[in-house]
């Protein structure tokens, strides 16, 4: 059985959203197909309690022929029989990480790469154990080394906030910054830069951080410029700044940014969204050099509600079905809720 | 020093960077190049501090709280996607913070509190930081050492020597079912075979007949003792889990600050070996130097020791071959361990399989013993005999405790008994430690020598031994006795206030409570153990090598002091019998609270030959 795709992300908006259910119920899907996974992680997970609110968390159950990349130290703490089949020199804070064949049914703990360059070296090595899907388990709320992946899928739900209009909206947000187009040619600049008919202008950032360097990129922008290349993250007052310079100016070129996890670090997403639709509607379009696609959507009822007079965390629940119909109406993507139903999920993979 | 690193240091804290600063001028020390960013700044502006200074290094501080890992991790994931993450080692510290949540955070390392700014500059410095280096090298010490242990009141001396001529004279002859259990033990009882499980088929065969009713039904019946029991396998697997998790994870703290002395005992007897395991490892992480072994009050009035690993359904854990070597091997190398020997009938015994097991010292004392705590005079001054000789044979020094001030005995009456015990424990080759208590006891209470202060009193009768011999002295057991109330606060105060005097005074050990020992009504709590090694060692910190000044009177009635126990001593030849002494109230009257025990009465033997 073909799959369409060879890596896959499953990140998370928020703590405790569901990525690891989400891995595990994929794991279990492939098994019952006779595939083979394979399984790193850019976090940390499998623990039994929670390194934050001390609350149990899933495990991770593995079957015999799953390849794994982990920290070293995962190892002896992982009741799965692991075969070390390669060490490697990528460091974590639990050790380098080490890729094996699990020879054993058990459960496995699972710290990896922790940074983009990291996971791409992993892949490649881990590709070579012949894998037919490998699943990248996220970590927390970070994204950026997905950038490694073919596309992701995005565990959220009432972790993140147990307000579902809020949840609705930052979704449909996400589902936005996502969908950017493919860039239109190649843009591989290392640095801002300001494209002018056959000119290109470029500066010596490749991130816009500070308003001094939004002021000399505001400083070149005329009404001939077509095209903003931004390799780096822009922070989200300064994309407004920007935003507004270029409507004030009407000034519409084409915005060029390396790939969407690059707009959705710069702040609230809920916010850019708002501005790119507006950006959009004066005819300035935003394009990326990577496309990252968001694949699916799971949403999880759980969170962890804190208690002030013990100071500490307790399992608490919003409604599943209501969560799982705002979050329908307002995506492109399928959304599933994986503890009730999550043949969709396959779907987009199959 | 290898290459010099450009480390930015971003505190993400609203406010706390002492820390970060403590690492900086560590850094700096080591020639590094280092940048301090103001609290507080968002996620983005650190980021460009790490392009504008081109750092090699970035080190966050940061309590943990929900929501907050969510921050830490955007950071992360910012330097990733600025292009900087394979330019920059990112290093997080703070409240909570552990290598699994580091990892879980996209970080190359993670410090939790107890982090030294050694460890943060080895990871700067990217060498590696073995755990053996964090916390405190302990080393066990040996308190006697350096003592001649010569009078330097030599007059009473020679007296204390008189009484000695007496005892020994006495005891020439005798023996006791005690001692020759001591006898069996010593002689048939290899620890090594019974280790490896080979028994001792001898001592198997003659100890029975030296026990008393119930531990001879457990030999010849396998009958236990009604109020105890066996672990149960799970149990035991769940200890043994449980103590490997401990010893891997466990950092040692010391209470002491400036001043080496005194170190520090806690005592344990839960009851539950298991329980006490805990105990010990808690006490030993939070500071304590040694560990005293308590054992049930009924074990001082049965003749032998059961055998099995054992728990007690009430206070007090019992003294088998198999709990103690459980605890020995729970016990971090560093650890002093005392098991006493000091009241019972098992005297003898004890210190032997103390001896055996690996014990570092022992608790002896016949005064005391044949006073306050129930045993025959006679029958203890026979044992205590021969389990100083023991105890010298296994060269473990043993305190010799005045607790019968506690019933109300005058401190002088309890010392010159405890002078008395220690002459003899040194003519015997041994290593006595003077153990006075540090109490607010009946006599201070009647003679109001505590009225105004805690201090003079306690600080005389450490003038007075001083002035007496040079020994080493042990205040105990524990220090601040009968000052300490139900509340945690004040018995942690009122402990780390008794300590501080005891280091001022230069004495060699102490003994702590729990705060709650006294009004726990059941085993004591893990969090009170840990308020009075707290409370000591803040009290040791704040007073450093200064010290507390006691007023003329402490002088005046350590003098007073030495005269009375002269006295006493005086009469004791007066007498010319120490046992009998004991029995007639010279050391301590029946008014004064001090009755002769009658457990072991006529047992004593004497040999025909």
């Amino acid at each position: 059985m073909a799959l369409r795709y060879q890596v896959i992300g499953i990140a998370g908006t928020a703590k405790n959203t569901g990525k690891t259910t989400t891995t595990n119920f994929l794991l279990e899907q492939l098994k019952e197909r006779g595939l083979v996974p394979g399984l790193t992680s850019i976090g940390y997970d499998g623990e039994r309690l929670d390194n934050v609110t001390g609350l149990p968390k899933p495990r991770i159950p593995v079957d015999p022929g799953t390849v794994v990349a982990v920290a070293c130290r995962c190892l002896p703490v992982s009741t799965a029989q692991v075969e070390v089949m390669e060490e490697t020199d990528i460091g974590t804070p639990l050790g380098s990480v080490v890729l094996g064949k699990v020879t054993g049914a058990g459960q496995v703990v699972v710290a990896g790469p922790n940074k983009s360059s990291g996971l791409r070296e992993v892949l490649e090595k881990l590709k070579k154990l012949g894998p037919d899907l490998i699943l990248v388990d996220g970590a927390l709320n970070r994204l950026a080394p997905m950038i490694e992946t073919q596309g992701f899928i995005l565990a959220t739900g009432a972790a993140r906030t147990a307000d579902i209009t809020r949840l609705a909206y930052e979704t449909h947000s996400l589902n936005y910054l996502f969908n950017f187009p493919p860039a239109s040619d190649n843009n591989r600049y290392s640095s801002v830069t300001l494209v002018t008919g056959e000119k290109r202008h470029q500066f010596n950032f490749s991130s816009i951080f500070t308003s001094g360097q939004l002021g000399e990129v505001i400083e070149r922008l005329s009404v001939e410029t077509q095209k903003i290349i931004i390799p780096g993250v822009v922070r989200e007052e300064l994309w407004k700044q920007l935003g507004k310079e270029l409507m004030t100016a009407g000034i519409s070129p084409v915005i060029c940014v390396s790939d969407p996890i690059k707009l959705a670090l710069a702040g609230s997403v809920g916010n850019l969204h708002r501005l790119f639709e507006e950006l959009e509607e004066k005819g300035i379009r935003i394009e990326v050099n990577r496309p990252l696609p968001l694949l699916a959507i799971t949403v999880n009822p759980f969170y962890p509600k804190y208690r002030f007079e013990v100071e500490d965390y307790e399992p608490a629940y919003i409604d599943a079905g209501q969560l799982l119909s705002a979050i329908r109406k307002v995506v492109t993507v399928p959304a599933v809720d994986v503890k009730q139903n999550g043949r969709d999920l396959m779907k987009v993979l199959l | 020093m290898g290459e010099k690193k450009k480390v930015l240091l971003a505190p993400f804290d609203p406010v706390h960077d002492i820390g970060l600063k403590m690492i900086r001028r560590g850094l700096e020390e080591a020639g590094h190049e280092t940048y301090l960013l103001p609290p507080d700044l968002p996620a983005e502006e650190i980021v460009q501090a790490i392009m504008d200074k081109e750092v090699d290094m970035v080190l966050i501080s940061r309590t943990l709280g929900y929501g907050v890992a969510e921050l830490l991790s955007r950071f992360a994931d910012l330097v990733d996607a600025a292009g900087l993450r394979d330019k920059v080692t990112l290093g997080i510290g703070g409240m909570a913070i552990r290598p699994e949540l580091a990892a879980e955070l996209g970080f190359d390392a993670g410090f939790g509190p107890g982090t030294t700014v050694e460890e943060a500059v080895a990871f700067v410095e990217g060498r590696e930081y073995k755990k053996d280096d964090a916390g405190v090298k302990k080393e066990k010490q040996d308190i006697t050492s350096g003592y001649s242990y010569k009078f330097v009141n030599e007059r009473l001396g020679e007296k204390l020597e008189r009484v000695v001529d007496l005892i020994e004279q006495w005891v020439k002859d005798k023996t006791s079912p005690g001692v020759r259990r001591a006898v069996a033990r010593e002689e048939l009882w290899d620890v090594d075979r019974w280790r490896n499980r080979e028994g001792n088929p001898e001592f198997d065969k003659e100890y029975p007949q030296l026990c008393g009713e119930q531990p001879k039904n457990f030999y010849l019946k396998g009958e236990l003792h009604p109020k105890t029991r066996r672990f149960t396998r799970e149990e035991v697997r769940a200890l043994e889990e449980f103590l490997e998790e401990t010893k891997q994870r466990i950092v040692l703290n010391k209470v002491q600050h400036t001043r080496e002395r005194p170190v520090v005992f806690n005592q344990y007897g839960t009851g539950c070996p298991f329980m006490d395991i805990g105990h010990i490892k808690v006490s030993e992480a939070w500071g304590a130097d040694g560990v005293v072994h308590f054992d049930p009050s009924w074990g001082a009035r049965t003749e032998g020791f059961f055998d099995g690993f054992l728990t007690h359904q009430e206070d007090g854990t019992v003294i088998t071959p198999a709990n103690l070597n459980r605890i020995h091997a729970a016990l971090e190398p560093s650890t002093l361990w005392q098991v006493r020997a000091h009241r019972g009938l098992n005297t003898p015994e004890t210190v032997v399989l103390a001896g055996k097991i690996g014990a570092d010292m022992t608790k002896i004392n016949i005064s005391y013993g044949s006073l306050s705590a129930g045993t025959d005079p006679e029958r203890l001054t026979v044992d205590g005999y021969y389990a100083m000789r023991y105890a010298a044979k296994y060269n473990m020094p043993f305190d010799v405790v005045t607790n019968e001030e506690l019933a109300g005995v005058p401190a002088h009456k309890a010392f010159a008994g405890m002078l008395i015990v220690a002459t003899l424990g040194i003519r015997l080759g041994g290593r006595p430690i003077l153990q006075p208590l540090f109490a607010y006891s009946p006599e201070a209470m009647i003679g109001e020598q505590m009225e105004d202060n805690y201090v003079d009193f306690n600080a005389a009768k450490i003038y007075a031994l001083k002035s007496i011999i040079d020994a080493p002295i042990w205040p105990g057991a524990p220090i601040g006795f009968l000052t300490q109330t139900e509340d945690r606060v004040q018995s942690s105060m009122t402990t780390g206030l008794h300590a501080c005097l005891a280091a001022s005074l230069g004495v060699d050990a102490i003994s702590i409570a729990s705060s709650d020992e006294a009004y726990s009504g059941g085993p004591i709590a893990v969090p009170s153990r840990t308020d009075t090694l707290q409370a000591v060692q803040e009290g040791f910190r704040f007073f450093g090598s200064t010290g507390i000044s006691p007023s003329d009177n402490a002088r005046k009635w350590g003098e007073e002091m030495v005269v009375q126990i002269e006295r006493v001593v005086d009469d004791v030849i007066k007498m010319g019998d120490f046992v009998q002494a004991l029995y007639e109230g010279v050391l301590g009257t029946r008014e004064e609270g001090a009755y002769p025990g009658r457990t072991g009465r006529g047992t004593v033997e004497t040999s025909v030959d």
